[in-house]
């Protein structure tokens, strides 16, 4: 059963106790509120994703605490540690999503965990790695209206043993100028509503196309770690990148290398052996999304 | 400015392996069990350290070996860059004077 199958009350029910859990790729969450509108716009981002048995052994709980009845600001705990305190209520859904970012996606070690946004064609992923505000995001909303698979917006983990990247297909959160640039590109896709105010200014989330939440069982082998830049002035162009420097660079994105110490050395360069490597300067979603359907 | 002691034999810092990758372009990454740290090195510092890793060597012996390792024509041209290479490996903790 998938979590948008359920009824708003029963939504509401569950997200009250014990917590709304559902699977996502090879993680487990649990998110826990009684605010009713939390509850809606969270289930809407997860509506496609298998539901878990509520008492289901979790990688994060992640709880949304109203402060004092009636007043507009709340608390968010992870696994009994408090993210925010004196939160506006008001943006409670962007925070959940950062909250299962840093708690949930960013901590397992058991694989190399890169910061990358990654969409597969054919088997063979393209990894789109970069600092915030590179465009990575925009550009794979845009891939996969064009054809691609969501792996993940937020983070690629690499198993060490094969090398393969495992699907992590959540919403894809877009900032600012994007979420138009999107809406205009694929008018078909379906955002939740916008969050004006954060610390990342406004924030809309896009959902993960249903195929691909359906194949998050699917790992994929990486086949272009692609470096953008977001550059309105830039002809879109994808400059071959020496695999030296690639490395450099990736590790320099990755949340848990150095946790890794060697083993994320390795893991790394075999993912680079695999790799076509580039630096892509882009402003054009249309020019850039073109390119990538190139890549062979 | 510090310079190195032209006498001075050195030697990759002793107990630790480097773990060496490159792509047949001139360019190698190095990494260290030691500091955990991954080092960007071009053709010349990545010979250079596999010698010192291989041998204890002066300025002049290191310059003479990674001429011949690169077919370059003499270490003399080289030396002077080698010697400013030793201080960036000391300082990196990649080498260490022997003693």
């Amino acid at each position: 059963m998938r979590v948008g199958e359920l009824g708003p009350a029963e939504l509401r029910a569950r997200f009250a106790d014990p917590g709304l859990c559902c699977e996502v790729g090879p993680f487990a969450i649990r998110v826990k509120t009684r605010l009713g509108d939390v509850a809606r716009h969270v289930g809407f981002l997860y509506s496609q994703f298998p539901l878990l048995d509520g008492e289901t052994l979790v990688d994060t709980e992640v709880c949304v605490r109203s402060k004092l009845p009636g007043l507009p600001w709340v608390e968010i705990t992870a696994d009994g540690e408090q993210q925010y305190d004196w939160l506006k209520r008001r943006l409670a859904v962007p925070m959940v999503e950062w909250t299962l970012n840093v708690c949930v996606f960013q901590r397992p070690h058991q694989y190399f965990m890169l910061h990358a946004a990654v969409v597969e064609r054919d088997g063979r992923a393209a990894v789109l790695t970069g600092r915030a505000g590179s465009g990575k995001s925009t550009l794979v909303a845009a891939l996969v209206h064009r054809g691609w698979r969501l792996l993940s917006d937020e983070v690629a983990p690499v198993r060490p043993s094969d090398g393969r990247i495992l699907p992590v297909p959540r919403a894809i959160g877009l900032k600012e100028a994007s979420i138009e640039a999107i809406r205009r590109f694929a008018p078909q896709a379906m955002l939740g509503r916008s969050w004006p105010g954060t610390v990342k200014g406004t924030v809309a989330h896009m959902l993960p196309p249903a195929e691909s939440v359906a194949r998050a069982a699917e790992p994929a082998k990486p086949a272009w770690l692609v470096f953008p830049t977001y550059d309105p002035r830039a002809r879109a162009q994808l400059q071959p990148l020496p695999k030296a420097r690639a490395l450099m660079r990736a590790a320099d994105n990755a949340f848990n290398y150095s946790v890794l110490g060697r083993l994320g050395f390795e893991t790394l360069a075999d993912m680079i052996d695999r790799c076509e490597c580039f630096d892509l300067r882009c402003g054009d979603l249309e020019a850039a999304v073109t390119l990538f359907d190139e890549l062979r | 400015m510090k310079s190195v002691d032209r006498r001075a034999k050195w030697t990759a810092i002793q107990g630790f392996s480097l773990i060496w990758r490159s792509w047949g372009d001139g360019e190698f990454v190095v990494y260290h069990t030691g500091s955990g740290e991954t080092h960007l090195l071009n053709e010349v510092s990545a010979e250079a350290l596999r010698q010192l890793d291989a041998s204890c060597l002066d300025a002049r012996e290191l310059a003479a070996r990674v001429a011949v390792s690169l077919g370059r024509a003499n270490g003399e041209s080289l030396e002077p860059h080698l010697e400013d290479l030793l201080l960036q490996l000391d300082e990196l903790g990649l080498i260490e004077p022997v003693t």
